[in-house]
């Protein structure tokens, strides 16, 4: 499969999710009920260009270039470590 | 609401055309014109870079012009340095700091305008893990990265200051991968803006996370970023590489009077 074809896949389907909860989420805060509604908008937004990555390493894996596959495992892990060391 | 779209405008253009987040831009606006509290401007800020960065990546990394096997190298050693500069900020002065950011960006300005591009050309049946490609205005560009060690290194550099200053990520970057490791500044731009919105990741989870963000605000900057975002690629596809270099150097040196401005605290 087609590394950056399926990465940028990825990063749109999150976006246009992303986006369209968050329209709606907007429309119902109006209406003061919207909070978690953007909330889970925002957080598939953010979580995309992680997601991303491990599309990119599912692909890198499959067409077996074992080099790239490891920069990407050792990437994932290092933001990993981040995100929990920041908590 | 117009106004926190349009300042997401502005950061997805400058995000999708340059590679640049803009957090030394937007977190001052967002903490003057929309009394924001500073933790909550960094918040918005950062879901605003991600936006952009997402919008522009869609098409640059279709395309094959992010490079993003390297983006992944790179944000190897730039969120190790995010990560020991998180460690670190409590025992350094903040405007030592943003001072040295500010040399280190106007430097990086004038190296852009002065160096002209110089791209190491592989020969046809050149084969490496190096050797990289992208589809540039008039057939495929072929291009060999230089001192990947060293640029390896300059990135954890980079990614310490972006973490204790909020800046440098891609002002530092950006240059670093055009001048020293001779990428074309078609595909640093577009990896850049790939780069930026994994770097912002962990930041803006955590914020989002510890309940930190202002999710209206949050939401209206991400949708202006989108359609920056898509504006900043129309606007690349129509000028010149060459351009491009110079009206970077300009937004540099306006980042970098951004930056002294907050030292001598004007802002």
């Amino acid at each position: 499969m087609n590394m950056n074809r399926m990465t940028a896949l990825t990063l749109r389907i999150g976006m246009t999710l992303g986006i369209a909860i968050m329209i709606i989420g907007l429309v119902l805060d109006a209406m003061s009920m919207g909070q978690d509604v953007l909330f889970a908008g925002v957080l598939i937004l953010i979580a995309s260009p992680f997601l991303g990555i491990i599309v990119t390493t599912v692909a890198l894996i499959s067409s077996g270039d074992r080099k790239w596959s490891l920069v990407a495992i050792i990437l994932i892990a290092i933001i990993s470590i981040g995100v929990i060391l920041s908590w | 609401m117009c106004g926190l779209m349009f300042l997401g405008c502005g950061a997805g253009v400058i995000g999708s055309l340059f590679g640049l987040g803009g957090g030394i831009i937007f977190v001052p606006i967002l903490t003057l014109v929309f009394g924001l509290a500073p933790a909550e401007a960094v918040a918005v800020s950062l879901i605003g870079i991600i936006a952009g960065s997402v919008g522009a990546s869609t098409v640059y990394v279709d395309k094959g012009l992010s490079n993003v096997r390297l983006g992944l190298l790179l944000e190897i050693t730039t969120a190790t340095g995010a990560i020991i500069g998180a460690l670190i900020a409590t025992i350094m002065e903040d405007w030592m700091l943003l001072l040295l950011m500010a040399l280190i960006v106007i430097y990086s300005a004038i190296r852009m305008i002065i160096n002209p591009e110089r791209i190491v050309e592989p020969s046809d049946d050149a084969e490496g893990m190096m050797v990289f490609e992208y589809p540039g205005d008039s057939g495929t560009v072929r291009y060999e990265v230089q001192n990947v060690k060293g640029g390896m290194a300059l990135c954890t550099l980079a990614g310490m200051a972006s973490s204790m200053t909020g800046i440098g990520g891609g002002a530092i970057k950006v240059p670093l991968m055009n001048i020293y490791m001779r990428i074309p500044i078609r595909a640093v731009s577009a990896t850049s803006s790939y780069m930026i919105g994994i770097t912002a990741f962990s930041g803006a989870i955590t914020y989002l996370l510890a309940g930190q963000v202002l999710l209206d605000y949050a939401a209206f900057v991400a949708i202006g970023s989108f359609i920056g975002a898509f504006a900043g690629i129309a606007i690349s596809r129509k000028i010149s590489a060459k351009h491009l270099r110079k009206y970077f150097s300009i937004v540099l040196f306006f980042m970098a009077g951004m930056v002294l401005l907050q030292v001598g605290g004007v802002i």
